[in-house]
């Protein structure tokens, strides 16, 4: 099935009223779907990094849970930890 | 007496620290047959889009569906819920279950929202929307992510394709010692039950792939085409460690169900799943940490194409990919940062056309056979041993044989997403739901 954004929302499919693209992902969202403040949909608005919010999350650190962008959480050993928990650590 | 058609999902009851959404929900088939339940289907393990960051371990959640008395309905939320709260590790904050039922038929919104959670990402704000439009009785703790898998497992009723998971559980107090599946035994079962299983082994690094490495009380899982054949192949498996429980599972694991959209390189979006189809427009080249980096192109934009060095023989097949092969590649869509744009991480690759760009060459002198060097510009070449001279030569075209032919190309079994449709699995599908249970599907 090809993917043909704009023609509704990308996130609840609704094709009424304005449809605006995100300005972190792109996808076009409907009013009830996206944040008109910050112009970004509700998806992009929960998976940003909790740190910075500048760029979307990448993974979760392991040790308290927030979402970071590879900037804010580095994986070593196969264990993610963020900014935050690194700076409590030492 | 009027017996009700029930769907409980339920997700992250699980955390890197222990505990399993698939193990709670065999504790909680138990404490539902004892209230009566009815089973209309297998557990359904649904495995949702594997590229969404917030997600612990395979991103799975489970649908328990059955038929009970319809005054005992109000009695199942509360009994999980008791269930729930005995078995969460609350010192995690990451853990943000989920828990929804729907009687009846499933409604129509929610087999759309499964299908989203397949190969986007899904906010909050639409589950808890969903769930107040059916006013659907539902539990959330934390910050309500638990919501989406439950009722994207609900929404998810394995019409299409779908195989079977025999999951073992070992006791909770011993999930911090080794499970000490033996090897041999695996290999063993593997032999004998041939394509009738698969993803359990990976042949070329002889490492066995149904024991997790986690603190968690999965000891092993075994994935095959019926639930008889996953039950009778755990039989020969030997571990160190007793099994205290057992279960099989319907679910969506290797049928390749987040890859059904095709999307052009400029539509697509961080975390999709998805297919695209373009032309390499550059050399692939090995990065630090062995990785190798492409770009892709189709009348759109341009894209970066990641394959990782764990992916083995796979990303030998990307290092030979060469300008103007023509790919159809399986990604998932890793976001921007301040280092790099959106990566396309490629999960299964097709090889659509291959180049036939001849390199050119200096001509060969006729009279010793050695290739001749340019005599200056428009003045055609000359052999530097014998002294032959031809002003009107020109570079010549020689053939390249490519290493590659037209064929898909997976990575490993050990490098593959649990819904990675496998190549032993690329013909196969397991249509419908069952209309019977067989006997014995859990124990106890």
């Amino acid at each position: 099935m090809l993917f043909k954004p704009g023609e509704s929302c990308e996130i609840c499919d609704s094709r009424e009223g304005v449809l605006e693209q995100c300005s972190m992902c792109g996808a076009y969202s409907c009013e009830n779907c996206r944040d008109d403040e910050e112009k970004i949909c509700l998806a992009c608005q929960e998976a940003r990094c909790s740190i910075c919010a500048e760029y979307l999350a990448s993974r979760a650190c392991d040790k308290c849970g927030r979402l970071v962008c590879e900037d804010h959480g580095a994986k070593v050993n196969e264990v993610t930890v963020c900014e935050l928990c690194r700076v409590n650590e030492t | 007496m009027i017996m009700t058609a029930v769907h409980l999902g339920m997700d992250d009851i699980d955390s890197p620290r222990g505990g399993c959404t698939t193990h709670f929900a065999s504790l909680l088939v138990e404490v539902l047959t004892e209230l009566g339940a009815r089973w209309l289907d297998y557990p359904n393990l649904i495995r949702l889009n594997p590229n969404i960051p917030y997600r612990t371990r395979g991103n799975g959640a489970v649908t328990l569906r059955f038929k009970i008395k319809a005054s005992a309905v109000d009695k199942v939320l509360p009994r999980s819920n008791l269930l729930l709260k005995e078995y969460l590790k609350e010192d995690y904050p990451n853990t943000n279950p989920g828990m929804v039922i729907a009687t009846g038929e499933v409604p129509a919104d929610l087999l759309d929202f499964a299908k989203l959670a397949l190969w986007r990402t899904v906010p909050v704000a639409l589950a808890r929307r969903l769930v107040a439009k059916f006013a659907l009785p539902h539990i959330v703790i934390g910050n309500g992510r638990g919501l989406i898998g439950a009722l994207s497992a609900v929404g998810n009723q394995l019409r299409q394709d779908h195989t079977y998971e025999y999951i073992a559980y070992r006791s909770i107090a011993l999930t911090s010692r080794a499970r000490g599946v033996d090897v041999d035994s695996v290999f063993k079962m593997n032999q004998k039950f041939g394509t009738r299983l698969f993803s359990n082994v990976d042949i070329t690094t002889r490492k066995i792939l149904i024991e997790p490495h986690g603190p968690d009380p999965v000891i092993y899982g075994i994935r095959g085409e019926t639930p008889l054949d996953v039950i009778k192949a755990a039989k020969l498996i030997q571990s160190s460690q007793d099994k205290e429980r057992w279960m099989v599972f319907r679910t969506n694991q290797g049928t390749g169900e987040h890859l059904r959209h095709r999307v052009r390189l400029s539509d697509i979006r961080p975390y999709m799943a998805a297919v695209v189809e373009g032309e390499v427009t550059t050399k692939s080249k090995i990065i630090e940490g062995g990785h190798v980096i492409f770009r892709i192109t189709d009348d759109s934009t341009i894209a970066e194409c990641a394959v990782y060095e764990p992916t083995g023989d796979f990303r030998e097949i990307a290092t030979m990919l060469t300008e103007g092969d023509k790919v159809s590649l399986d990604v998932g869509v890793r976001p921007a940062s301040r280092m790099h744009g959106l990566t396309l991480n490629v999960e299964g690759l097709e090889i659509l056309q291959l180049t036939n760009k001849p390199i050119l060459a200096n001509p060969i002198c006729p009279h010793c056979l050695k290739r001749m060097k340019s005599a200056g510009k428009e003045k055609g070449f000359k052999c530097i041993k014998c002294g032959f001279k031809d002003p009107q030569a020109k570079k010549i075209e020689i053939p390249v044989e490519r290493q590659l032919k037209v064929d898909r190309y997976l990575p490993p079994p050990r490098a593959q997403r649990h819904l990675t449709r496998p190549k032993d699995r690329m013909d196969r599908r397991n249509k419908g739901i069952p209309n019977s249970l067989v006997d014995e599907w859990h124990n106890p």
